[in-house]
């Protein structure tokens, strides 16, 4: 290449020495030449007149004039000259002759340049920029100014707003919740859901920062005159090496309104390196400060010392069940088409609600509309597969994605006779449209369906089916207005088979169908009010069990538990108010109304007496649709922000939650059997308080994020349950439950460092969560009524996520976990009965299995960069546990012959590698 | 089902596993009162035997409660006094009982505290039908079985109890002892070559008809006889006792069994404070441990041989892995018999005496926890 051009400067010296045979006359040229360099050019020009040139000698040096004219003029001859070349030439009055690059400089003012009332004239063209508004390239349209509104010469004083809708240049999908912040000044937004900003500023120039996560960061620079509109185009960072890690809400951590709120895209939870190679978004959540399971093959969570069934998780609206396959060792949603999860657990916004804990908000990405594309990726166990593309070019697009286990395989070759009649399979598929019916609104349809199939030493199959859908209709109704219509559908149901023996081979059945209807509008009256408001209503049908007889032998009585039914519904309305720029006030109810109804039958209990099956006196008949039980009440949402500098806020917040549907399970973790179960008039609805107090501050120019959260939960009517009761086909589960009140308190603090070849995050926690029965007198309360800790009480919690990226194709990453272990109930001493030692227990929950620690690391390499190729690919190899500590899970004694052998139970025992292959096409 | 489940993530995806585990501290505490036994309105003897609870890993066998005061206290007049026959163990004679009369356990101990249990109705037990056996031959066990049927369809609830006994032979045959002392070789009396061992179920066996339409119990799993245990290879004998429980008892021995057979699984109950229907009057908050009930037994025994087994592989042979030892006159005068059995004299022309002498553990049966004498209905 050096020597090309080395050849190329010679021709241009040796060329210097053709003569010029062209002469000037002061107004037009004549004569005839072959090869002139510019520059004698310019001397023949010169030299003859008082022409007078300005110009870059590195521009024309390639330039040679080959000509053969007669009385040509100046300005037609220098038009001959830059034919092919990309210079341009202006004359002046003075005759100065002015050689640029790509544009020609305008030697004139504009007429009225000095009346600032004067719209433009536009009969010349003075921005050049106009003409290059096909470049659709983003560098180009970074460098470029936008003028925003009418021009006018002077700017006015005062303000405008400048708004317009932030997309995906690649897919044209709306950009929600992207940011978009002023330079040098405070003022800024964030898109919603539609991916529309609006943005208020004094006039003049201003340069926007547009941040949003997994795309590559963008500046716009305007100078705004008046009202007007600018919509951006965000390229998504494939690459993306720089954007991989939680923007857990960017800078806004500091600035937003909220408090409790994690954000994770895709990207981060990639990074984070899993048992089985697969990207596993509940276990990313899981290290979130404030977030904790009871073990390792449980992805229940708990959050800030909430039950695992006391945690809404949305599937674009539906509400998810079963949230897990393989009993949590895997996530039952395709990391292909995520888009994003929101964990809020603290400042839950008053469009939701049902659940104490939290919301996890889990979103999947619009299909592509410009154009078909895939994505997939290859595992040790699991295999995905996700087709997308346009049905109609920019406004539908259809997204369907599916992903198998093929365990089945590696079990049959198993030659255990133990485990090679075992089977374990699953699968989940999803279906999606998105469409957009005008510029105002858009439709979004969503199928999805879950299935896990077991069997174990082959007489007993497991199977579980989620099956959810979700429309979901956006409508923007003036600038100031907008609403979203979403109607949801969850069916859960399972189902177990006992063939051991043909005389009691059983199916047991369990089944709950949800149907959700809601409407939210937000309403924006004014930059400093943002109103949102709206209903909804749910029914449940759920089918608390059903036990029938498998077989013509089978002896099985048949036994079918009276399914229940009820109505939850809901009207909110909450405004947030900007009183200045250091405080915003966000205040919000919900009041939540649920409704137990018919047909039942209730059983009647003896007054004054406890409520057991001894003390029955008979059942109430309830008829179909009638109302056994009212229950209603409010929920406060109150949080306060207030700035104390740029980069330090402080934030407080009060919320109450009402839930009216618990899992019922006696065990530590989710077990196979658990069922859900409504309020009734005995199971109250559960009700939690929650204050909070949260300090948020930047460290480095915003690229390290410090908070330090606290908060103190109050939850009554929780549900504790008597030693020994079984739940599963129980018609009178109100004798087996201990209605408990809880209290939590803790504080999380998080590091984070977004920016550089190292980021990641580090979270601690402390926290305690202790339970007692609401009525300490019960001859059931556990531990006497006093306070015991609960089963996920697990008081210091440390995470540490990183990666560090090598270059743009390689990047490592490393987990490190470290959490106190959970408690049990330790053996107290030990007694002969029937001539065989049997042990007794302690209370409940005093004494802890040892601590866990695990550490994991990754290796993540990209396939080149190319953007255009026809597909792109990655490896990760990772190593799950790769200390190869045995954690417990869980301990357990046994009795064996004379002695009581203690015992821990460890899940992953030793190192786990794996490998996956990912690729996008 | 439920350790299929674990095992089949532990043994296949995750390697996880299993590892003894110490509490950090010790949660010992009093001692409490212990009940066990029942009511016997048949034609047996009650007994009850009392004890009290030690701290974990005690070395203590029992420790058991002497000198209180037992009776069994109805609730249509009866008063019956328990006599205590051996230190802990009191019992009453078999007589006739009112069906239909309910019935209370009262305990005065020594230390001033009384105890009553809950009134209990008489449960009568059905006979048992059949005892089977059937083959697991992938897990290389023998299965025990019962099957029985309540043709009232009154019972509903069942608890059953074994005595499995075994004949079996220790490798080699020792027919003489050396007495040491007396520097004598003699014949022994009794060769401790075969014996009968007799074991109690260290599991509770309970089962339930209650979710079928028909109070029928069918092949309900009581003993599980591994292949390498070796109790099958000569002949073995299982006695099942039966006895039929309220629903409450039920859930108490189901409690127990969960609580002491199986916790710490993935998807078991969490354990916790488990103590009967049996409370001290004087402090509510006493722990007192036990189940009082009142009913009949019933009893089956099934004896098998290895023919009888349908060409299943009862188990090996004993065989011993220890060394000889060649002993002199003088040498083997010097052994013990407790230590070393006298196997074989060698006793050829021309050569002095010399003694085969084995580890007393191959050729003593009761080292296999067994004894000499055969039971009478074996």
């Amino acid at each position: 290449m050096k020597k090309l051009l080395l050849l190329f400067f010679l021709s241009g010296l040796f060329s210097f020495q053709v003569s010029a045979q062209l002469s000037f006359d002061g107004k037009t040229v004549s004569g005839s030449v072959t090869g002139l360099s510019f520059r004698n050019f310019v001397k023949v020009i010169e030299s003859n007149s008082d022409y007078y040139f300005y110009y870059n000698q590195t521009d024309t040096d390639s330039v040679f004039v080959t000509a053969s004219v007669t009385q040509k003029s100046l300005p037609a001859f220098l038009n001959q000259v830059f034919q092919d070349t990309d210079l341009k030439y202006a004359i002046d009055a003075q005759h100065h002759i002015f050689i640029t690059k790509d544009r020609p400089i305008i030697t004139t003012l504009p007429k009225g340049v000095f009346d600032a009332n004067r719209e433009l004239d536009t009969t010349i063209s003075y921005d050049f920029h106009d003409k290059e508004l096909t470049a659709r390239l983003l560098s180009t349209a970074e460098s470029k100014v936008y003028d925003i509104g009418i021009k006018t010469y002077r700017i006015k004083p005062g303000n405008a707003t400048v708004s317009g809708s932030v997309r995906n240049i690649v897919t044209g999908e709306p950009v929600i919740g992207a940011y978009i912040t002023v330079e040098k000044s405070t003022a800024g937004t964030s898109t919603d859901a539609f991916g529309n900003y609006s943005l208020t500023l004094p006039r003049g120039r201003h340069t926007l920062r547009v941040r949003s996560i997994g795309m590559r960061e963008s500046q716009r620079q305007i100078v705004l005159y008046s009202n007007g509109t600018l919509n951006i185009e965000m390229v998504e960072s494939i690459t993306a090496l720089k954007e991989i890690l939680v923007k857990s809400d960017l800078d806004a951590s500091v600035s937003s309104n909220q408090m409790g709120v994690s954000k994770l895209t895709i990207k981060t939870m990639k990074q984070v390196p899993t048992a089985f190679g697969e990207t596993d978004a509940l276990r990313v959540v899981l290290t979130l400060p404030g977030v904790k399971s009871v073990g390792e093959s449980s992805t229940g969570l708990n959050v800030r010392g909430g039950s695992t069934d006391q945690n809404l998780i949305l599937f674009n609206d539906a509400t998810v069940y079963n949230p897990s396959h393989l009993f949590g060792f895997f996530s039952a949603f395709n990391p292909d088409i995520l888009k994003e999860i929101e964990l809020y657990k603290s400042d839950i916004p008053a469009r939701l609600g049902g659940r104490l804990s939290s919301v996890l908000d889990i979103t999947t990405r619009e299909g592509n509309k410009k154009k078909f594309s895939g994505s997939g990726g290859i595992g040790l166990l699991t295999g995905r597969l996700t087709l997308e593309g346009p049905i109609i070019k920019d406004r539908t697009s259809i997204m369907v994605s599916g992903r198998s286990s093929y365990s089945n395989w590696i079990l049959k070759q198993v030659t255990d006779e133990r485990y090679n009649k075992s089977r374990a399979s699953f699968y989940d598929v999803n279906v999606q449209v998105n469409h957009e019916i005008n510029q105002k609104s858009s439709l979004m349809i969503m199928g999805y369906i879950s299935n896990d199939h077991f069997k174990f030493n082959s007489d007993t199959t497991y199977r579980y089916e989620s099956q959810l859908a979700s429309i979901k209709w956006k409508r923007i109704f003036n600038p100031k207005l907008f609403g979203t219509f979403t109607g949801a559908y969850t069916r859960y149901r399972y189902d177990i088979q006992g063939e051991q023996f043909p005389i009691n081979a059983y199916n047991l059945k369990f089944g709950i169908n949800q149907a959700n209807i809601k409407a939210d509008f937000s309403y924006i009256p004014n930059t400093k009010h943002t109103m949102d408001f709206g209903i909804s209503s749910i029914h449940y049908k759920v089918q608390p069990g059903s036990f029938y007889p498998r077989g013509e032998g089978s002896l099985v009585k048949p036994e079918l538990m009276e399914p229940e039914q009820g109505v939850e519904s809901a009207v909110y309305f909450s405004e947030r108010y900007d009183v200045n720029r250091a405080l915003a006030i966000t205040g919000g109810i919900r009041l939540s109304m649920f409704q137990y109804l018919g047909p039942r039958n209730v059983a009647q209990y003896a007054e004054g007496l406890p409520i057991d099956k001894l003390y029955t006196t008979g059942f109430r008949s309830y008829g179909s649709g009638n109302v056994i039980q009212n229950y209603m009440g409010p929920e406060y949402r109150l949080s306060l922000r207030y700035m104390a500098s740029s980069t330090l806020s402080v934030k407080a917040g009060f919320n109450t939650t009402r839930q009216y549907i618990q899992m019922l399970s006696n065990t530590a973790a989710i077990s196979p059997t658990d069922v859900w179960k409504l309020s009734d008039p005995y199971l109250k609805p559960q009700v939690g308080q929650q204050f909070s107090l949260g300090l948020y501050k930047n460290l480095r120019s915003g690229s390290i994020e410090l908070s330090v959260e606290g908060y103190y939960k109050h939850l009554r009517n929780v549900l504790d349950y008597k030693s020994g009761d079984s739940l599963i086909l129980n018609k009178q589960i109100e004798t087996a439950v201990i209605s408990a009140i809880g209290k939590a308190y803790g504080v999380e603090v998080l590091l984070k460092k977004l920016t550089g070849k190292l980021n990641g995050w580090a979270s601690y926690t402390y926290s305690r969560t202790l339970l007692k029965a609401s009525d300490p007198t019960l001859a059931d309360a556990p531990n006497h009524g006093n306070y015991y800790p609960a089963n996920y009480d697990k008081p210091h919690d440390f995470s540490l996520i990183s990666n560090y990226r090598v270059n743009r194709r390689l990047s490592f990453s490393m987990n490190f976990t470290y959490s106190t272990g959970r408690p049990y109930t330790p053996p107290r001493g030990q007694y002969y009965m029937d001539g065989v030692l049997r042990i007794y227990y302690a209370e409940r929950n005093q004494a802890r299995i040892p601590d866990y620690i695990r550490a994991d690391v990754g290796i993540n390499i990209e396939g080149n960069h190319k953007v255009r190729k026809l597909a792109h690919s990655s490896w990760t190899f990772s190593v799950y546990n790769l200390l190869g500590r045995k954690n417990p899970y869980s301990v357990f004694f046994l009795t064996e012959g004379r002695q009581i052998k203690g015992y821990k139970l460890s899940i992953f025992g030793q190192p786990i590698p794996s490998i996956t292959y990912n690729f996008k096409f | 089902m439920k350790y299929g489940l674990l095992l089949f993530f532990l043994g296949l995806l995750v390697a996880g596993c299993i590892d003894p585990f110490k509490p950090s501290q010790d949660f010992a505490d009093g001692r409490y009162l212990v009940v066990s036994g029942f009511l016997n309105v048949g034609s047996d003897t009650t007994t009850i035997l009392l004890s009290r609870t030690q701290s974990l890993n005690s070395l203590e066998s029992s420790t058991n409660e002497t000198g209180a005061r037992v009776r069994i206290v109805g609730d249509k007049g009866t008063t019956l006094q328990l006599n205590e026959v051996k230190p802990g163990r009191y019992t009453l004679a078999p007589r006739n009982y009112l069906t239909s009369e309910k019935f209370s356990l009262q305990i005065n101990t020594r230390d001033g505290k009384e105890y009553a249990s809950d009134l209990v109705q008489v449960k009568q037990a059905p006979a048992i039908d059949s005892i089977t056996f059937q083959a697991d031959r992938a897990n290389r066990i023998m299965r025990f079985r019962v099957n029985t049927h309540d043709p009232n369809n009154n019972t509903w609830f069942y608890r059953w109890k074994t005595e499995e006994t075994w004949e079996y032979t220790s490798a080699l045959y020792s027919k003489d002892s050396v007495a040491g002392g007396l520097k004598k070789i003699n014949p022994r009396v009794l060769i401790p070559y075969r014996c009968w061992r007799t074991d109690l179920s260290s599991k509770i066996f309970i089962g339930t008809s209650a979710k079928l339409a028909q109070d029928r119990i069918m092949n309900q799993n009581l003993v599980l006889v591994d292949n390498a245990s070796d109790k099958l290879l000569i002949k073995y004998s299982l006695l099942v006792k039966q006895y039929a429980l309220s629903q409450e008892a039920y859930e108490y021995w189901d409690m127990l069994a969960r609580t002491t057979e199986t916790t710490g699984g993935l998807f078991d109950p969490q354990p916790s404070v488990l103590t009967g229907n049996i409370h001290c009057t004087n402090d509510a908050s006493e722990l007192v441990f036990g189940f009082f009930s009142a009913g009949t037994e019933q009893q089956k025994r099934l004896t098998v041989t290895p023919y009888q087994l349908g060409g299943w592989y009862p188990g090996t042979y004993p065989s011993c892995s220890a060394p000889f030892d060649t002993l002199d006159a003088t040498e083997v005068m010097m052994t013990s018999d407790l230590s070393q059995k006298l196997i074989q004299i060698i006793d050829e022309p021309g050569t002095p005496l010399s003694y085969i002498m084995a580890p007393a553990t191959c050729a003593d049966c009761r080292f296999l926890g067994g004894g000499l004498k055969k039971p009478v209905w074996f």
